[in-house]
This record gives C-alpha cells, structure tokens and sequence, in this order.
C-alpha cells in the first residue's frame, strides 16, 4: 500500500515537524519507506508551508503529492491553497477554529479544535502539530500509534508535553465519534482502498 | 646568532602538535638537510638555479627583499621542507618558485585563502607568503583582512611597488594620489590604503614596515616577524624603476632607494618626530594573542566532549 | 518488476544487498544534504571549508559538527573563492577535503576550480542546484548549472560531474566521488538539486569498508632522489608527495613541466593540455555511471538525472503497468559525457525524451550522441516546481501523435 498526505499551514506552525515525524516513524519505528520534501512561500515566517509525506512498504519513486489521500491543514491560507490536492473521496483534517472545513468538497471532512484543545491543556499552542499528528494517525492509522509515540519519544526525551499533546489528538478522535478511515492505494494498481468503499 | 634558533615560532621542532591530534609525519632531519646552508652561502643554498634568471627587471627592489628573506630564513635554522611558500600572481609572487621549498604559486589575491588551508590542515609548517600591493590589497582585499582578523599563524610580505608592474603599470591600491600610471594619464584621484593601519585594524599581531633600501632592518624584521606565532604583517617599500619611476619624474633605482633612505624614519625617532611627513618604519605592533590552529584544538576538545557524553 | 535492472559501478553496493543487511548498518531517515554528508565522511573527508548559502548550508553545519569530533578540521572562509582555494591548500598537504555550495557560489569558484584542474589537485565540489541565473529560486530546485560545471572555467579541460536522483544513491555518488578525486587526481563534481537536498528518506549507511575507498597515490621515491610531481606513470596515474614532506616541488597554475616549473615550451603546453582532457575524456566510458530500467525493449528511451529521474521513472512505471514499452536511462555520470552510453540506450527506440529541469542542457549533448537526432524532444520545467509525471506524459502524446 501506498500511502499521500500532505500537511499544510503557515511558517512556525511545527507542520513540516509534523511530517518528518510521520515519515521518521514509517522509516525507522516500522522499517517501510518514506519521503517527505516540503515547499515554502517566499517567507521564513508566516508563510505558506506545505510538507509532502508518501509512505509505503515498497521503495518509493515519484516523491511528491499532486493527489493526496489525506490532507490536514491548521491554517486558512493553506486550505486556500491546498484543498485541490485532495483526491476526491479522501480525508481532510483541520483545526475548526484556524482553518474551518469547505463544505463543497468532495471529502470526508474532520473539523476539529486542536489548538483550542492543545491551549488547554498545556497552556500554550506550542504543540499543536504534534496534537494534529495524533489526530491523523487515530484517524487514518498510517503507522501504528505506539511507533509514533516512541518516534516523538526520540526526537524530544524527557518532553512530556509533546507525548501529551500526540495523546490529545487521539482522544479529540476518539470523543468525536468518527471512524477509522481505511485509505492509501496499491502501488501496482493504482486501485483505492477508498474508492472500493465509497 | 644561533640563540634565535632554538626558538623557533611555535616552538615546535618535532613536527607533533601540542595535543598530537594530528600526527605531522615529518621524519626527523635527514643528513643532506642541515640547519643553515652549508659554508655560509645561504643564496646559493635556498635558490632553484633551474628558475634562473629571474624575470625581475635591472633595479627591481624585490631581488632585494628576496635576499633578505633568504638570509632570515637561515639565521632562523629553518629546514627547507617546514617551509611552505604561498604567492599570488604578480611580479612579487614569482618569488615563491625561486626559493628550494615546498612552492605553491596560487591564484591573483587569493594566496592568503589557500595558505589558510595548508596550514590549518599543517599546522607544523611555517607559511610564508610574499605579495604584490595590488595581489594583497585589491583583489586580495577581503582574504587579507579575515587572515588577520583569524590570526592564523603565517607571514604575509607585502612588495609595495605602489603599481602592477607585470600587467605594465597600471595604479594600484597603494599608488596614492596624483600619481601616474598607465590606467592614470592624467593622474590618479584615489588616496591609497595605510597597510599598517589597515592590517592593525583587521586584527594582525605582528605588523612591521620597511624598505628594500634598509636591508639589515629587513632581514631582522623579517626574522622577528617568522619567528611570531600568529598573522604578522611586513609592508617592504620596493621600487620599481621601469614603470613607477618612469612615469612619475624617471626616477631610476638609485633614486628611488635614495627616497626610501631620506623619506622614511624609525618610529620613535627625533627625525620622524622633527618630520611627521616622513613614512614611519619599524614594528608597530606585536602582541600575543591565541592563535588561529591552536585556538582550533579547543573545538575540537569540545567537539569530543559533546560527542563522547552522546555516545 | 524483474527487467529493472541497476548498471553497478564497482563501488556502489546495489540497494537489494542493502536492505537484507542488518546488525553494523545504520539505517538513517535523512535528507540529500546530510546524505552527502554522510558519504563524505565516510570517504574519509578530512577538511572542509566552505561559506553559506541556501540550499546547500546543512552541508557546512554538519561538517563543523562532525568533523572536529574526529580531530579533523572545519572552516568558514570568508567567501566561495577563499573556500575552494582553502580545500585545494589542505588537499595538498594530504587531506581529504571538500567544499560545498549553490550556483552562485558556484560561480564564484570557477576560477579556482580550473587551478585545481591545471595543478592535478583532488578535491570535491558539491553543487546543491537552485534557480538562476543570479539570485534566482533560493528556495527552489533546478538543474541550470550543468553546463557551467562543464565549461565554467577558461581554456580548454575536461572534469567529472556526478549526480544521484535519491538520498542512498547520492551517499554512494559522493563516495564515488571521493574515488574518482583521489584516482585521477582532479576536482570532482556532485551536482544535484534544492529537491533532493532538503528531501527526506531512508538511508542505509554501509558497514565500514562495505564500499571501497581510494587512498591518495603517494610517491614511494625516497627521500634525495628527485620526485616529478607532474610525470604520469604507464598506468596514466600520477602519484603524489604531501606539503611537509620530504620532496619540495613546485605548483602552480602556469602551464608546466613534469617538474611543476612554468613553461611556455609549446610542446610542453601540447602535452599538459592533451594530458588534462585525456586523462578523463578518454575514460569517458570506464566513468560512464548509470541506471537503466526497462531499456531492453523500449520503443521509447526517456533519459534524466537527478530527483527528475525520479518522475521519469514513475512515468516509465505506470506506462510498464498499461503495457506501453518505456524505458529510462538514469544518468549518473553528466561528464565527462556519457555519449556511448546515450547512443546505445536510444539506438533501437522509436524516440527519447530528455527529463531535465532547465533549457535543455543535457538535451543538446544527448542530440549530438544519437543517430536520429530528430527523434530526441524534451521535457522540462523550469518555473521552480518540481516536474510531475503529468509533465513527462504530456509530451509524450505530442511524441505518440495523441495532442496535448
């Protein structure tokens, strides 16, 4: 199976942290495959900020996105920006009070209050990226969740926030009563998971 | 003069840094290489016969500065193969090839840049690097002064002839002004650089000026600034007859070293107190400071320490 | 799909062999910049100086993290010029050194770049590509500087220029890399683009002298006995003496003789040119690196390099997948130019498309080494985006006859 998502928002939001860590996970928590590659606007902050993720359990060729699976936005601009890439029928994830979901799309849509969440929780939204990292995985199940616990684990020892906020999303999921969403495709067919279901 | 011998810069005669973290692998001395030129024939001794004649012209100042250079080497002991000699491109850097070291004629102004890299790498040797005015100062501008300002441990000989004399007299950076040249008919309007002030201020450690015409205060001068460990500086005043002297009055050689005696003064002389128009010479300054590839054995103490509690 | 197949050199280790390692590899989740990195240091890089510039600067940080952890030296020159000239003193001194850039440092550096080709100096040149000419794309990829790399600097040379289109064949190139430097005693080349330089993906770090290394030729002539730094030997190579040691010799970017002494003896300059383009040109198929898939029976030859490789071989994929017969030709040696190779991958296909992010750089050379030049078309970008599949089977409807 291979598996296109990409993660959109602006500069300093922590969304290409957010795709390395997925990617990293794929790579050396379950030993499959994984690019990730990102795009900038012509800014450093407060700029358009996308990053591609593809994962998969053969070698990867093209590595970048132009149909996604899934995509997860935390900023309006990026939605603006991004929502073509969805592949219709696919997945979006994104933070209801930050970039509220366009109806009219073709997709399965999870509007969800991560930073609100994360702010209470923490005090700060600092860690909203992880909080929708935990919210993507709960939802689509790309890796498996206790891989990217130890992924974020790794990556910041000791942060109990972080391992917190990656919780947060999951139980966000969980409370707002949607399902897992079987998705990805054969990388030989080019057939859906989605599309067989749909 | 054998007391200057034994202190050699750096103080290194094993070719082994302080902290061994790079071997040098320089064998100890073999029988042929001796300490100082046989028979006290120190010209014959260093030169490569096989690059003579010079290309200099008759009454050139840097054949001048070349002997002096020879004789301080000698009288510091040095061997030939701890000896690297770096120039750029210019009447000047012809000078490297003609002396039996390791020679390395580089690129016009960047002699500084691959100096840096000889002897960061080795830092056992000792580099010398004689330059041209406009090799050191104009294209060589940016090299010279972030050298000094790393105080890396090597020589830096400024021939200042005050023109290009192998491109056929065109001013340079230190021409100064109403001079003529042959990209200035009408003469030049740019006020030149002071190397001493400009080298102290980039951060040299050892800064010196002289002239080819006072040739035991050259060598002398010469030896102190080889034997100091960091960036040191020698500005020599050398003539060059064929294109400054004859575009600006026909001063021959004679003339030109006559101006250097009468025109210049000792720092801290009455002359030169009497006559503040004079060229001030003599070591402005020379001071101790941590030197460049030295100072790098910190990082990579730190290095190592950072790496070992991650391992 | 079992027709693909990978054209080896002798040190690369092919990725099946890779993957079923275990215990001593490393399996990293890095992008091409630290790739390269990572292949430096395993070469053995022992020196680097460099200066700053996206999208190539990861190179320098972790270089001036790694490097002093082994004793070895890092430095920040003041600009591209000092940098190369730097890394060319080291390299005679017996370092390994390299240094690392974008195309406008790039250009900066020509004019040391030939002085390392007229002086037989080994050093390694990273090129990370970005949009020119000038400032250009900083944060974008491109492939403009390929022909600058052949013929940046002056007077007739010839150089090695090396790419990869994916992070474990771009640490395998700058091993190679570091090879081909020592052996030919010349400034190598790795060329490759913003995409791949800040991409992710897995790497699998060879166990220690899994890949072979090239050490520097040295001289065994002893000490009193005169050494010709510049004298070839039958085998064509030329070995060295390090700064410091016992024989001084002279170096300089004059034209020579054997003994490294200026000369303007014509036939002394007849042969130092001859030597310098000889030496690589004349090698050009023993330096031909390449990936081929699919090309036995292709009617159609794509032909690219670098992370563009990548889309073309997605395309090729998919059109294997609907029975169309595709192939690609994967260049990973861009000079010298693999006109043997090109002419033999192309010679029973219907037409080639040359994948490249820029004008056609590659694209002219690839005219000139096929029989039907007329059936060779190109696809290209050159807006900053990364070329997409999409791209690639849009010319190759206009190729098939099928319209836009």
């Amino acid at each position: 199976m291979i598996w296109k998502l990409v993660i959109g928002g602006v500069g300093g939001q922590g969304v290409i942290t957010a795709g390395i860590i997925l990617a990293e996970t794929a790579v050396i928590q379950e030993g499959r495959y994984a690019v990730q590659s990102q795009t900038y606007g012509a800014e450093m902050r407060g700029g358009l900020t996308r990053t591609d993720v593809v994962i998969s359990d053969d070698e990867i060729i093209y590595p970048k996105v132009d149909q996604t699976h899934m995509l997860a936005c935390l900023h309006r601009k990026a939605l603006a920006s991004y929502h073509g890439l969805i592949r219709p029928g696919g997945l979006l994830v994104t933070d209801k009070d930050e970039a509220p979901a366009l109806k009219r799309l073709d997709c399965r849509q999870y509007e969800l209050p991560f930073a609100a969440a994360v702010r209470e929780r923490t005090g700060s939204i600092r860690s909203t990226n992880l909080c929708l990292l935990g919210a993507i995985v709960q939802i689509t199940g790309v890796v498996q969740m206790e891989n990217l616990e130890r992924a974020v684990q790794a990556r910041y020892p000791g942060n109990a926030d972080a391992l917190q906020a990656l919780r947060l999303g999951q139980e966000i999921v969980a409370e707002s009563g949607f399902r897992t969403v079987h998705l990805g495709e054969d990388a030989r067919s080019g057939r859906h998971a989605t599309s067989a279901r749909l | 003069m054998s007391d200057t011998r034994v202190k050699k810069a750096g103080g290194k005669e094993s070719g082994v840094n302080e902290t061994g973290v790079k071997e040098a692998g320089v064998k100890e001395a073999a029988p042929q290489e001796i300490r100082t030129s046989p028979e006290g024939k120190p010209v014959e001794y260093y030169l490569r016969d096989r690059f003579m004649p010079h290309i200099w012209c008759g009454g050139c100042g840097h054949g001048t500065v070349l002997n002096g250079l020879i004789r301080s080497v000698d009288e510091l002991g040095l061997k030939k193969r701890e000896i690297v000699m770096v120039s750029g491109i210019g009447c000047s850097a012809r000078m490297a090839g003609y002396l039996d070291f390791h020679t390395l004629h580089t690129l016009h102004g960047r002699a500084l840049a691959f100096a840096t890299g000889v002897k960061l790498s080795r830092p056992e040797l000792t580099i010398i690097c004689p330059l041209g005015d406009g090799d050191a100062l104009a294209i060589g501008g940016n090299h010279f002064i972030h050298a000094a300002r790393r105080n890396i441990d090597m020589t830096v000989l400024i021939l200042n002839n005050r023109i290009y004399g192998m491109t056929g007299g065109q001013y340079s950076p230190l021409s100064g002004c109403g001079i003529d040249a042959s990209t200035a008919p009408y003469s030049t309007i740019e006020d030149a650089f002071d190397t001493v002030t400009l080298a102290t201020a980039a951060g040299a450690t050892f800064v010196a000026r002289t002239t080819s015409f006072h040739v035991h205060e050259l060598q002398d001068t010469l030896t102190r600034a080889i034997r100091h460990k960091g960036l040191s500086v020698v500005e020599v005043l050398s003539q060059c007859p064929t294109h400054f002297g004859r575009k600006n009055g026909n001063l021959e050689a004679i003339q030109m070293l006559k101006d250097f005696r009468t025109g210049t003064a000792r720092i801290g002389s009455r002359q030169l107190e009497n006559n503040p128009g004079l060229i001030p010479r003599g070591i402005f300054v020379e001071k101790d400071k941590r030197e460049y590839c030295d100072h790098y054995l910190d990082v990579i103490e730190r290095a190592r320490g950072k790496s070992g509690a991650s391992r | 799909m079992s027709t693909t197949q990978e054209k080896k050199a002798p040190d690369a280790a092919a990725p099946e062999e890779i993957q079923s390692g275990k215990d001593e590899r490393r399996t990293l989740f890095i992008h091409g910049n630290e790739a390269c990195a990572e292949g430096a240091l395993y070469a053995g890089v022992s020196f680097y100086a460099g200066y700053p510039i996206t999208p190539s600067s990861e190179i320098a940080e972790i270089m001036s993290r790694r490097l002093p952890q082994r004793g070895d030296r890092f430095i920040q020159m003041e600009d591209e010029i000092a940098s190369l000239c730097a890394i060319i003193g080291a390299s005679l001194t017996g370092s390994k050194a390299m240094t690392a850039t974008s195309g406008p440092g790039f250009s900066l550096m020509q004019e040391a770049l030939g002085y390392a080709i007229m002086a037989e100096i080994p050093v390694v040149i990273v090129d990370v590509m970005r949009g020119g000419p000038s400032t250009g794309l900083p944060t974008q990829g491109s492939q403009g500087d390929v022909n600058q790399v052949r013929w940046g600097t002056h007077g007739d040379h010839s150089i090695i220029a090396l790419t990869a289109s994916t992070n474990q064949t771009l640490f395998e190139t700058t091993v190679r890399a570091f090879n081909l430097a020592e052996t030919y005693r010349t400034p190598v080349v790795v060329l490759y683009d913003e995409m791949l330089g800040h991409m992710r993906e897995r790497v699998v770090i060879p166990e220690p002298e899994e890949l072979p290394l090239v050490d520097r030729l040295r001289t065994n002539v002893p000490e009193g006995v005169d050494y010709h730094p510049y004298l070839t030997r039958d085998d064509g190579r030329l070995p060295m003496s390090d700064f410091g040691g016992v024989h001084r010799y002279n170096v300089t970017g004059l034209y020579h003789d054997m003994w490294g002494f200026p000369s303007t003896n014509p036939q002394t300059v007849d042969d130092l040119a001859h030597h310098l383009h000889d030496k690589i040109e004349l090698r050009a198929d023993e330096l031909a690196f390449a990936r081929e898939f699919h090309l036995e029976d292709a009617e159609i030859v794509v032909i690219s390099y670098g992370s563009p490789a990548r889309t073309a071989r997605q395309v090729v994929h998919q059109a294997r997948i609907n029975g169309q017969r595709l192939g690609l030709l994967e260049l990973q040696t861009l000079w010298p130019f693999p006109a043997r190779m090109v002419r033999d991958a192309c010679r029973n296909a219907r037409a080639t498309i040359v994948v490249e992010m820029n004008m056609g750089q590659m694209y002219y050379h690839i005219r000139n080494a096929v029989e039907n030049p007329r059936s060779v078309f190109l696809s290209n970008r050159i807006d900053g985006r990364f070329i997409s599949p999409k791209d690639i089977r849009r010319v190759l409807r206009i190729v098939e006859g099928q319209g836009e």
